[in-house]
C-alpha cells in the first residue's frame, strides 16, 4: 500500500513529546526515511536547520516553552532557512480556530491534525512530494532569485495542461509576474482561474494587483469580497488595512485589523500594525493592547522589536499611567541587553518623562545617553531619527537636533509628508528660518543635480551623467529622487548601447535599495519590468 | 434553560467538546504506550482504536455543527484532487475496517477536480464509512465520479439496505430536535449540513441515500457541486 520512498530525504521532525516523536520516526521507516534529524523544541530545531537544508519538516504547533511552531516557521521563512522546494507539515492536536489559523498563518505546505497513523502521514507526504517534483525547476529557480528563468518554467510547465497542477502553476505564474512587476499578466491569470471557479485566493490575488496598480477602490472592493466569503484568510485583512491606510481612511484601517486580531491574535506584525495605526488615531486602548500583545508575542519572535515596547511606554505616558510606561522600561532593557537601538529608545523615553516630572537631573542623564548612543547605531529607522530630534530640541541640545536634521532633510527632501512632521517639532524662530533655508538649498540643489543629469544623458554623455549621480548618492544615501533617476538612466542607456553586466548589478542595486526605502511599488515596477526584459531578453513575451 | 441562556450552554458545551478531544488524545498515547508494554494484545488494542476513533468523529462532528451554529461558519473552499480525499479517508478507515473484518474497496476517476473544504468533506466521508460499517456485511465501497456537473462521493454497502420508508425522507433537517424523531442520528444530519454548505451559482450540494448500491445495500451519495 505504501508507494512513497522518503530514501535520500533529509527530514527534521520538530517535536516536543518524545513518544510522538518517536511515533513519527517509526511511521517514517516505513517508508524507508532514514535520514532524520530530531528536534525536542524550536531553538534547537532552529539550529538544525541552520546547518542544513531539509527537504521535509514536520512541526509540531505546541512546543512547550519557547518558540510555537508558528513563530519557528515564521523565522524559518523570515532568514531563509527554509527554500520554496522543501515541504513543511504543521502538526497540531486541536483544531479550535485560534490555534488553526495561527498554524497558516506563514502558510505551511500542508497542516495534520492528531491522531494520524502512518498511512495519513504518509499519504499527505506522497501527495506533496509527487507536487514539488512537478515544479522542482521552477521553485529552485525562484529559491536562487533567478524570476524570470523561473518564468520560464513555468510557461513550459503550463503549456503541458495537467489537469491536477494547473490551477496551482496558474497561480504560482501569477506570484511570480507580481515578482517581476508584470502586474499585467498577474491579473491575466488570477482572472484565468476565475473564470472557472470563483476560488478566494485569485480573489484575494486580484486585489494585490489592484493596489499594485494604485488602483485602491477596485483593490478595496476585491478584499472585503474575500473577507465575506473566506473569513479565515487572514491576509486579506491586513491588505485590506493596506488600501484603507493609503486612501486616508486610517479608523477604517484600524477597524479592519482590530477584527482581524480578534480571529487570528498570534501574528506579531500585525498586532504591531494595529497598535501604530490605533495610537496614531487616539484609539490609545486599542493601541495598549496591540502593543502589548506584540511586547509578549516577541519574546519568541524574529520580529520582535524594542519600538514596540517603547512605543507601549508612550502610550501609558500619554494615558498619565507614568509608572506603567517605567515598568515597560524595564522590561525592555531586560529584553534588550547590550542592544544600542534600545538603549537609545529608552534613553528617549526617560528624557521625555523626567522632563515632565520636573526633574533636571535624570532629565540631563537621559540627554547624556542620547548623545553617547545615537552615534552607534547604523541605518536608523526614519521615525526614531524623528524622535531624537524631537527630544534633543525639546531638551534644548539644539547644536545636535540641527545636525541631525540636516541629514534627515538631505535624505528626505523630496518627501513633503515627511518634511512636515519635522517642521512640526520646532517653533522656534531662529531655528525654523536656519531649517528652512536648508530645505530650499537642498531642494534646488537636488533639482540641479537631477537637470544636469538628464541634460549631460540627453548630450550623450552618459558616463558623466552617472559619475554625477553616483557623487550625489554618496552626499545623499538616502535620497530616493537620485537613486530612481540612476536607475533609469542606467536603463535607457543599456537600451541604446546594449546591455552590461556591471550595469545591470547596478540597476538591481538601485532597485533593492529603493525598496528598503519605500519608494512606491508601481514606480518601481516599471523599472522592474524594463530590467527583466534587458536581463532575460528571450522571456519577455 | 434554567440557570445557564442557550448560548451559554452552547460555549459550555464547546469547551468541554474541546477538553473530551483532548483527553482523548491522551488516551489514544496510553494505549500506544501500553501496546509496547503488553505486544500481544494488539487485536484489543485495535478495537481500542477503533472506539477512540469514533468518539474523535463524533466530538468533531459536535464541534463543526457548534461553529456553524454559533459563528457565521464559511467553508474554506479549495481546489481539491478528489482521489486525494478519498486516499485520506481510505488511510483512516482501512484498518477500522478490517478490525471489524470488513473489507473496504475504492474507485475513483483520474485527476477528478472538486471544489470544497476538504477537511470537512473528509470528516463527511469517514462519518459516512462509520454508519456503514454498522450495516455492512463484509464489503464496503467509496468512490468518486462525475455525475450531471456534481462530484458524487458514494458510500455503499452489502448489508440490507434502507427501510422503505426512510428511502423519502431526506436527513435535511433545519431543526435539530427533529434529531430525536427521526432515524437518521447525529452523523447523516452532520453529512448532510457539510453537503448544504458547499454551493456553486445555483447548485448546492447535498446527500442522497438509495438501494441502488452494487454490493446489494444501501447507497449514500455526498454531491457536491
Amino acid at each position: 500500500m505504501i508507494k512513497v520512498s522518503l530514501k535520500q530525504l533529509k527530514i527534521l521532525i520538530i517535536e516536543d513529546n518524545s513518544v510522538m516523536r518517536t511515533n513519527i520516526k517509526e511511521m517514517l521507516y516505513l517508508a524507508q526515511g532514514k535520514d532524520i534529524t530530531e528536534a525536542r523544541n524550536a531553538e534547537i530545531g532552529i539550529t538544525a536547520m541552520e546547518q542544513q537544508v531539509f527537504d521535509i519538516v514536520l512541526c509540531d504547533y505546541n512546543l512547550g516553552m519557547g518558540k510555537n511552531g508558528q513563530q519557528l516557521l515564521e523565522e524559518a521563512k523570515y532568514r531563509k532557512l527554509l527554500p520554496c522546494s522543501s515541504i513543511f507539515i504543521m502538526v497540531t492536536a486541536q483544531n479550535t480556530q485560534e490555534i488553526v489559523l495561527g498554524a497558516m498563518e506563514n502558510k505551511p505546505d500542508d497542516y495534520i491534525t492528531k491522531p494520524f497513523n502512518a498511512q495519513q502521514l504518509l499519504g499527505r507526504l506522497e501527495k506533496l512530494l509527487v507536487r514539488k517534483n512537478y515544479v522542482m525547476n521552477v521553485e529552485k529557480a525562484m529559491d536562487a532569485g533567478k524570476y524570470n528563468l523561473a518564468i520560464q518554467y513555468c510557461d513550459q510547465l503550463l503549456e503541458q495542461n495537467h489537469p491536477a497542477m494547473h490551477t496551482q502553476l496558474l497561480k504560482t505564474r501569477a506570484e511570480l509576474a507580481i515578482l517581476v512587476g508584470d502586474l499585467d499578466t498577474a491579473e491575466q491569470k488570477y482572472q484565468q482561474i476565475l473564470q472557472h471557479r470563483e476560488l478566494s485566493w485569485a480573489r484575494h490575488g486580484l486585489g494585490v494587483v489592484a493596489f499594485s496598480k494604485n488602483q485602491f477602490e477596485r483593490a478595496i472592493e476585491a478584499f472585503q469580497q474575500v473577507i465575506a466569503e473566506s473569513p479565515t484568510l487572514m491576509e486579506s485583512y491586513d491588505w485590506l488595512a493596506r488600501c484603507y491606510e493609503v486612501t486616508q481612511q486610517p479608523e477604517l484601517a484600524q477597524e479592519i485589523l482590530n477584527t482581524a486580531v480578534a480571529l487570528s491574535p498570534q501574528a506579531i506584525l500585525r498586532q504591531q500594525k494595529l497598535g501604530a495605526l490605533a495610537d496614531k488615531s487616539g484609539n490609545l486602548e486599542v493601541a495598549k493592547k496591540a502593543y502589548r500583545t506584540a511586547v509578549d508575542l516577541g519574546k519568541f519572535s524574529v520580529h520582535k522589536s524594542s519600538n514596540d515596547f517603547s512605543s507601549l511606554a508612550k502610550i501609558y505616558n500619554k494615558t498619565n499611567e507614568s509608572k506603567h510606561a517605567m515598568k515597560i522600561l524595564a522590561e525592555m532593557r531586560t529584553a534588550f541587553q547590550q542592544d544600542p537601538e534600545a538603549e537609545l529608545r529608552c534613553a528617549l523615553m526617560e528624557a521625555q518623562l523626567y522632563t515632565e516630572q520636573k526633574n533636571p537631573a535624570l532629565a540631563a542623564e537621559a540627554i547624556g545617553k542620547i548623545h553617547k548612543q545615537h552615534a552607534n547605531i547604523k541605518l536608523m529607522p526614519k521615525d526614531l531619527r524623528l524622535d531624537i530630534v524631537r527630544v534633543l530640541y525639546n531638551a534644548g541640545s539644539t547644536k545636535l537636533a540641527y545636525q541631525l536634521i540636516s541629514e534627515l532633510i538631505n535624505d528626505n527632501v523630496d518627501d513633503d509628508h515627511f518634511l512636515n512632521e519635522l517642521r512640526s517639532i520646532y517653533q522656534d524662530g531662529k531655528f525654523h528660518d536656519q531649517a528652512e533655508l536648508l530645505i530650499q538649498h537642498t531642494k534646488q540643489e537636488l533639482i540641479d543635480i537631477n537637470n544636469k543629469a538628464v541634460l549631460l544623458f540627453r548630450q550623450g554623455q552618459v558616463e558623466l551623467a552617472l559619475n554625477m549621480l553616483s557623487e550625489s548618492i554618496n552626499k545623499m544615501p538616502g535620497n530616493r529622487t537620485i537613486l530612481m533617476n540612476m536607475a533609469i538612466i542606467l536603463v535607457q542607456d543599456m537600451k541604446a548601447n546594449g546591455v552590461n553586466e556591471k550595469k545591470l548589478a547596478k540597476v538591481q542595486e538601485c532597485i533593492t535599495k529603493a525598496q528598503s526605502l519605500g519608494v512606491a511599488p508601481n514606480k518601481i515596477n516599471q523599472i522592474q519590468v524594463e530590467f527583466a526584459k534587458l536581463s532575460h531578453p528571450q522571456s519577455s513575451h | 434553560m434554567g440557570l445557564v441562556s442557550t448560548a451559554e450552554f452552547h460555549a459550555v458545551l464547546a469547551s468541554a467538546v474541546h477538553e473530551l478531544k483532548n483527553s482523548l488524545s491522551n488516551v489514544n498515547r496510553l494505549i500506544q504506550d501500553l501496546s509496547e508494554l503488553y505486544p500481544e494484545s494488539n487485536q484489543e488494542k485495535l478495537l481500542l482504536e477503533c472506539e477512540t476513533n469514533r468518539m474523535n468523529n463524533y466530538l468533531s462532528q459536535l464541534l463543526v455543527l457548534y461553529k456553524i451554529e454559533a459563528d457565521a461558519f464559511k467553508p474554506r473552499i479549495d481546489e481539491h484532487i478528489a482521489e486525494d480525499i478519498i486516499l485520506d479517508v481510505l488511510a483512516v478507515q482501512e484498518a477500522l475496517c478490517s478490525v471489524n473484518k470488513l473489507t473496504l474497496h475504492s474507485s475513483c476517476e483520474e485527476n477528478l477536480l472538486c471544489y470544497c473544504d476538504n477537511d470537512l468533506v473528509t470528516n463527511a466521508l469517514n462519518t459516512l464509512i462509520q454508519n456503514a460499517q454498522r450495516y455492512a456485511i463484509a464489503h464496503i465501497k467509496i468512490s468518486a465520479s462525475l455525475q450531471d456537473g456534481y462530484i458524487a462521493f458514494c458510500v455503499e454497502d452489502d448489508g440490507p439496505g434502507l427501510p422503505e420508508k426512510l428511502l423519502h425522507h431526506q436527513p435535511l433537517v433545519k431543526n435539530p430536535t427533529d434529531l430525536k424523531n427521526n432515524n437518521f442520528g447525529l452523523g447523516l444530519y452532520f453529512v448532510s449540513t457539510i453537503a448544504q454548505m458547499h454551493k456553486n451559482s445555483t447548485k448546492t450540494g447535498q446527500l442522497q441515500m438509495d438501494n441502488l448500491s452494487e454490493l446489494g445495500g444501501a447507497r449514500f451519495s455526498l454531491l457536491i457541486p
